[in-house]
């Protein structure tokens, strides 16, 4: 369908070129008006209108703000004299450096344990097991819940008095434990809660790359003699590399993103020292303390760090002509 | 799917003998899977091993696990406070109410049954203009050729990646200088902008998984590129744009963050701002909390039960293709 249209515009920009240098202008025109990308526009400029004015402007907007030293309403920003003073600040900034820390270890431990626990689902799942369907949407269910839910009940749980979680350790001989208000649990005990809402969702990839798997491959390992676990090390989880690749990145962002659960759990912009992430620093920064300028350098780290993730990825996927 | 119901409409004619009850022979795919494996697993099925016990147990362990907390979450909604702080799971001497309920409906600082129609409200556009917007913005991708088409789409991607509290403090002040802040038609607005990233690649991938050849012949009958996406493009896809809908419902009824920003009379907060203001200051309540929770996740989880196959779905395709 596409040559066609190539086609046509071929002969008409050849019909233009006999008609002499004159018309020459007017064939152009013609010709640009029938090609694909005048065609084409209709289709996508509303789109990229909105998407122009949501995202891109705001992280324009972001990072000039970043440059100034803005702060708060009133007077519009001075655009005058843009510097890196933001940058320089927050680089030295205790606040800035814990918070990052709590970044990462958030992100990675979310995130391995988030794809283990989805693996061993998804293996579990895979074959010889009745109620697949029933069990999978047990385990998908928090996926379609509100982080602010989510950290609802969660809280509850982790009541010091009258949670569940202390009751059910309470019946091991154990606690009970302060998870929310003990500074070297609470990191835990957020964690733990986000692990519960997404590992249904890693579950869901991997259980779509299991089950593209021929069955032959299976039936192959267990002639070879292998036991059922060498055959999923060996065998199935090499496999699997592109669906881990897929959900790491996702979930790595989901983490990034953590913000409205953090928030919603303590009910403030001012989350414990030990939950605080670059997420909640920014917004507490900006809607809380004013500090625009500081806030949009805060932004522009986080943008950075999420780019880090998602750019190599998706160029990845494009060489690999998957995207 | 798109082969099938193709040779059924040009077989159509002639074979009107069995009402249509049979698959034309040459319908059925080459590459129908073997049923001798799944027959034989269904025979180890019914014989119970050591092993296979183990995994129904974890497998039931894990299950119960995750629904544990809806379930305290539900008992909490109907049992009063007192009750509560014995132990939801208590179950002797227990009082069935729905007092928490008509507190929280009628919550004096932010009503739920408005703030749920007001989510409503926020929702449906939302939802409705990503799709046509998406299946729109799509359909060049997977089929025009133009310069610049994979920078633009680099450009769609790379929306996935930025965090929503990045752009917040730009689309603030931007909403203010047009006078959309504090409107549901500024929040409809970002909510649109953040959901296009996913929605055109999920779809424009969808897209060129449908043959060609269907647009193709519909061409040579003259029909122009608008009544090819409207009667082709738009009809195939619809599984997809069930996708699409369902996943952006859930995220928009979901999203805390952006009304947070953006909504401030509580005349216009939304179902999931709402909640964490219940929970009072000295003694928690419980269970207001948990009957506006069990009200903001009720829709949310229905459409989820519903159309779980196109959820599933969408969740998978967004990432692997």
């Amino acid at each position: 369908m596409a040559d066609t249209g190539e086609t046509e515009t071929v002969s008409g920009s050849r019909a233009a070129a006999h008609r002499g240098a004159g018309d020459d202008w007017h064939g152009r025109i013609r010709r640009f008006s029938k090609s694909d990308f005048v065609r084409g526009l209709p289709y996508w400029f509303v789109p990229f209108l909105i998407m122009g004015f949501g995202v891109y402007g705001g992280i324009g907007w972001n990072t000039l703000i970043s440059l100034t030293d803005y702060e708060g309403f009133g007077q519009p920003p001075d655009l005058g004299d843009l510097d890196l003073e933001m940058y320089a600040q927050a680089l030295q900034d205790p606040a800035v450096f814990v918070t990052t820390k709590n970044t990462f270890v958030l992100m990675i431990a979310f995130t391995t344990i988030t794809m283990i626990l989805g693996l061993f689902l998804a293996i579990m799942l895979d074959r010889d097991i009745r109620f697949r369907e029933k069990i999978q949407t047990i385990y998908l269910l928090p996926m379609a819940l509100s982080f602010v839910v989510t950290a609802q009940f969660w809280l509850w749980m982790y009541n010091v008095n009258n949670g569940l979680v202390n009751t059910v350790v309470g019946v091991f001989g154990l606690g009970p434990y302060n998870w929310i208000g003990n500074p070297d649990l609470v990191l835990s005990a957020v964690i733990f809660a986000l692990i519960w809402q997404f590992s249904g969702y890693a579950m869901v990839v991997f259980l779509a790359g299991l089950q593209s798997m021929p069955d032959d491959q299976f039936e192959a390992a267990k002639v070879d003699g292998a036991n059922t676990l060498e055959m999923y090390w060996d065998v199935i989880i090499p496999q699997l590399k592109s669906s881990s690749v897929s959900a790491a990145v996702i979930l790595m962002i989901f983490a990034l993103k953590a913000f409205t659960f953090l928030y919603s759990m303590f009910g403030q912009y001012r989350v414990p020292q030990a939950t605080d992430i670059l997420a909640t620093l920014m917004v507490r920064e900006a809607f809380q303390l004013q500090n625009w300028a500081y806030a949009a350098a805060i932004a522009s780290i986080l943008l950075v760090m999420s780019l880090a993730i998602i750019a190599p990825y998706l160029y990845y996927q494009y060489k690999q002509g998957s995207l | 799917m798109t082969r099938d119901t193709r040779t059924s409409t040009e077989t159509a004619p002639e074979q009107r003998t069995d009402a249509g009850r049979y698959l034309p022979a040459d319908a059925i795919p080459e590459t129908a899977p073997s049923r001798e494996t799944e027959w034989r697993t269904r025979l180890t099925e019914a014989v119970p091993t050591l092993p296979r016990l183990l995994k129904y147990v974890l497998a039931i362990g894990v299950a119960l696990l995750w629904i544990v907390p809806f379930l305290g979450l539900f008992m909490a909604s109907v049992r009063p406070l007192s009750e509560i702080l014995q132990g939801w799971w208590n179950v002797e001497r227990m009082t069935f109410t729905l007092e928490n309920y008509r507190q929280a409906w009628s919550y004096s600082t932010a009503p739920m049954g408005r703030a749920l129609l007001n989510t409503f409200v926020v929702t449906v556009p939302s939802v409705l203009v990503v799709l046509l917007l998406g299946a729109m913005a799509a359909y060049p991708f997977a089929r025009f050729e133009f310069p610049l088409k994979t920078a633009l789409f680099f450009l769609i991607l790379l929306v996935m990646a930025a965090p929503p509290e990045l752009v917040a403090m730009g689309n603030y002040n931007t909403l203010r200088n047009i006078g959309l802040f504090d409107s549901y038609m500024g929040l409809v607005l970002v909510h649109v902008g953040w959901g296009l990233g996913w929605v055109v690649l999920f779809l424009r991938n969808y897209l060129l998984g449908i043959p060609e050849e269907l647009e193709e012949a519909a061409r040579i009958d003259g029909a122009s590129r608008y009544q090819i996406f409207r009667t082709i493009i738009l009809p195939l896809s619809a599984p997809a744009l069930v996708s699409v809908a369902v996943i952006q419902f859930t995220w928009v009824w979901n999203a805390f963050f952006f009304p947070l920003v953006f909504m401030r009379s509580p005349d216009l907060y939304l179902a999931p701002q709402v909640l964490p203001l219940m929970r009072g200051r000295l003694q928690v309540q419980w269970g207001l909390v948990a009957a506006g929770s069990v009200m903001t996740l009720a829709v949310p989880v229905i459409l989820f039960m519903l159309l779980e196959r196109y959820y599933k779905r969408g969740m998978v395709a967004a990432v692997t293709d």
